[in-house]
């Protein structure tokens, strides 16, 4: 499948962006995070709501509660036989998402999807076989990609594999507790899916995986450790929990060490004591990347937005490729576990 | 008994960080938790820093900070930071704002509230309410916890307040204003999009007593942007009381307190993770006069 970075440049020579218009985006989904995206692209210059599409009445009479006034359909067809649009944004369940890309991908519209990493299986070839096929620019959007500290990492090559030998990583959440937990969810969705997209950008793909859960309060994985092999012959160990009281937001940790030196990357703060990189960087430091605050979208409509302008490095945060990837990941983690441990490859 | 005028606080204690995540170190999040873990250790921080010049303390309307309270024999003066919405709502697919807890968690039950939930899925989507309405008896009922003599009034929290500024709702401001006002409430908003807010305010045409909003030396959570806010601000009659003070960490308290006031803040809000002796930093702040 083409790079997402490269379906981008090549959508621009075909569609070029006319200065001064905006894009305008159709939300398929109406659920929290579709209104995350509705709100940080209604708060954004560069771009227009034009609508929603979501089957549910309710969701959608929740954001005319709301206050949002642009035109709202049960489906995407019948939204796009009478207006036009530029980009679809898939916040969709994965049980929908997979015939909202492609719907969108045969209307010739740009399409960011929200979430593929954590998509089961099934979702996850079907949207991969449709975006295979669109000529327009297509994105995978998950907000821990364009965290601070570990974008500054990447950016800095702080995690480059030369000269790391040891990759630890870790994420702890308190939700478990919750009378919400388990609707549906795992840890492995919910924490693990943000971990491994963070792993891939760092250390490239992953091509083999030894996994173990832990189900403490229910019918759901609510720890998981495992082992990752990446294809540059680098391991890393890997634990998830989201039953670690005291953690109301998620806490990521990379660390990785070697004869080069050693290095920590966290949601916090960047620390390096490497032979050619020293120093520390805390999170609140680096500039804001969004033009706005509030839930999963802001960061991820400001890089779509710059992806369609050609920043490659925005792009390369949505790439469809990774998201794909980390899925087939997902995927062989759940296989690992359910087979007491062994370990699996990840498939291609 | 009859109430004189209240006037907006110059100085707030914040104490969400106890709930809810805030822009400082997973480790000073930690410790703070730690520290006012049992209700007496907090209502002891509460009634210092009140004595030390908080004209108010900003709290969310949870069991710890009730039970807190509930070890005075005196009423705090406080600011009820509602509707709260918990972190863990971001478990559900649906927006947190969509459900009221009164409703029940149980999906298998059918009280009164689901009958008319579900009579409400039978309308038409043009038929919706406004979210002032939505999100009014969840407010009030969540004001209800603490007592009517330390209830100085509301603020919005951003979930709400963002909501309607990107929907672009002037109605709700409007209607929150009125509501308060009606029960003799100060109300504000809270937002983590200050320079958006203040300029849609100006457009909308209604002003509430005070916004709540990022306001530091670093421009952290200044949205959309630093010189934006602060154009803003200069350019609003709004009282704004700034927070996140200290930048996530990045600058002393008295020193992120100094600037925000120096550049238009109304008043300043520190929160429990910004300070290590609670009724000593407030006090070096409560006498330092706005530039």
């Amino acid at each position: 499948m083409t790079p997402n970075s490269n379906a981008m440049a090549e959508s621009r020579e075909q569609h070029p962006p006319e200065p001064g218009t905006r894009d305008r985006i159709l939300i398929a989904g109406l659920g929290r995070t579709g209104l995350d995206y509705a709100c940080a692209f209604a708060l954004h210059p560069g771009a227009e709501v034009a609508g929603f599409v979501e089957e549910r009445s309710d969701l959608r009479r929740f954001a005319r509660t709301a206050g949002f006034t642009a035109p709202a359909e049960a489906t995407l067809s019948r939204w796009l036989e009478k207006r036009p649009a530029d980009t679809l944004v898939v916040c969709a369940p994965a049980a929908e998402a997979a015939e909202m890309v492609e719907k969108g991908v045969n209307a010739g519209l740009a399409v960011l999807v929200h979430g593929l990493s954590a998509m089961p299986r099934e979702a996850v070839d079907r949207i991969e076989k449709a975006m295979t096929l669109c000529d327009r620019p297509v994105a995978a959007g998950s907000a821990v990609l364009f965290q601070a500290t570990f974008a500054r990492a990447r950016r800095t090559g702080a995690l480059s594999p030369l000269g790391l030998q040891h990759v630890r990583a870790s994420a702890s959440v308190s939700r478990v507790f919750s009378a919400s937990a388990a609707r549906g969810r795992d840890v492995v969705d919910f924490l693990l899916t943000d971990l491994l997209l963070l792993l891939d950008a760092s250390f490239g793909p992953m091509t083999h995986v030894r996994a173990q859960g832990t189900r403490l309060y229910g019918d759901w994985l609510d720890e998981c450790q495992l082992e990752a092999k990446f294809a540059i012959g680098l391991a890393a160990k890997v634990e998830v929990s989201w039953s670690v009281p005291g953690y109301p937001g998620a806490a990521m940790v990379i660390e990785g060490s070697g004869p080069e030196g050693r290095v920590i990357v966290s949601d916090d703060a960047l620390e390096m004591d490497l032979s050619s990189l020293q120093g520390r960087v805390v999170a609140a430091s680096e500039p804001s990347f969004a033009r706005s605050e509030g839930g999963e979208a802001p960061a991820v409509v400001e890089g779509w937005l710059r992806a369609l302008s050609g920043d490659v490095v925005s792009a390369e945060a949505l790439s469809v490729t990774r998201a794909l990837r980390v899925a087939r990941v997902v995927d062989a983690v759940r296989h690992s576990i359910a087979a007491d441990g062994s370990e699996r490859e990840v498939m291609s | 008994m009859k109430r004189s005028p209240l006037e907006v606080p110059k100085l707030v204690l914040g104490i969400a960080s106890l709930a809810l995540p805030v822009r400082t170190t997973r480790d000073r999040q930690l410790e703070v938790s730690a520290r006012f873990r049992e209700p007496e250790s907090l209502a002891v921080a509460l009634v210092k820093g009140i004595a030390a010049g908080a004209e108010a303390v900003l709290a969310p309307p949870i069991a710890d900070v009730r039970n807190a309270l509930d070890e005075l024999n005196k009423d705090l003066p406080v600011l009820a930071r509602v509707p709260h919405l918990s972190p863990s709502d971001d478990l559900r697919y649906e927006p947190a704002l969509m459900f009221d807890p009164a409703d029940g968690e149980d999906a298998s039950a059918w009280n009164a509230n689901r009958a008319g939930a579900a009579a409400m899925n039978l309308l038409p989507v043009s038929l919706a309410g406004d979210l002032a309405s939505k999100v009014l008896p969840r407010i009030e009922r969540e004001a209800a916890v603490f007592t009517p003599g330390a209830l100085r009034g509301i603020v919005i929290s951003s979930a709400a307040t963002d909501l309607a500024l990107a929907a672009d709702q002037a109605k709700f401001v409007d209607r929150l204003v009125r509501v308060a006002h009606s029960r003799r409430w100060l109300v504000g908003f809270e937002t983590r999009n200050l320079g958006h807010l203040l300029s849609r305010l100006s457009r909308w045409g209604v002003a509430p007593d005070f916004l709540m909003g990022a306001l530091n030396p670093r421009g952290v959570g200044m949205m959309p942007d630093a010189a934006s806010v602060l154009a803003a601000i200069r350019e609003s009659s709004v009282k704004v009381i700034a927070t996140e003070l200290r930048a996530g960490g990045m600058v002393a308290l008295d020193e992120g307190a100094a600037w925000a006031r120096r550049h238009g803040a109304w008043g300043v809000c520190p929160e429990l993770v910004d300070m290590d002796d609670v009724p000593k930093e407030l006090k070096g702040l409560a006498i330092r006069p706005a530039a």
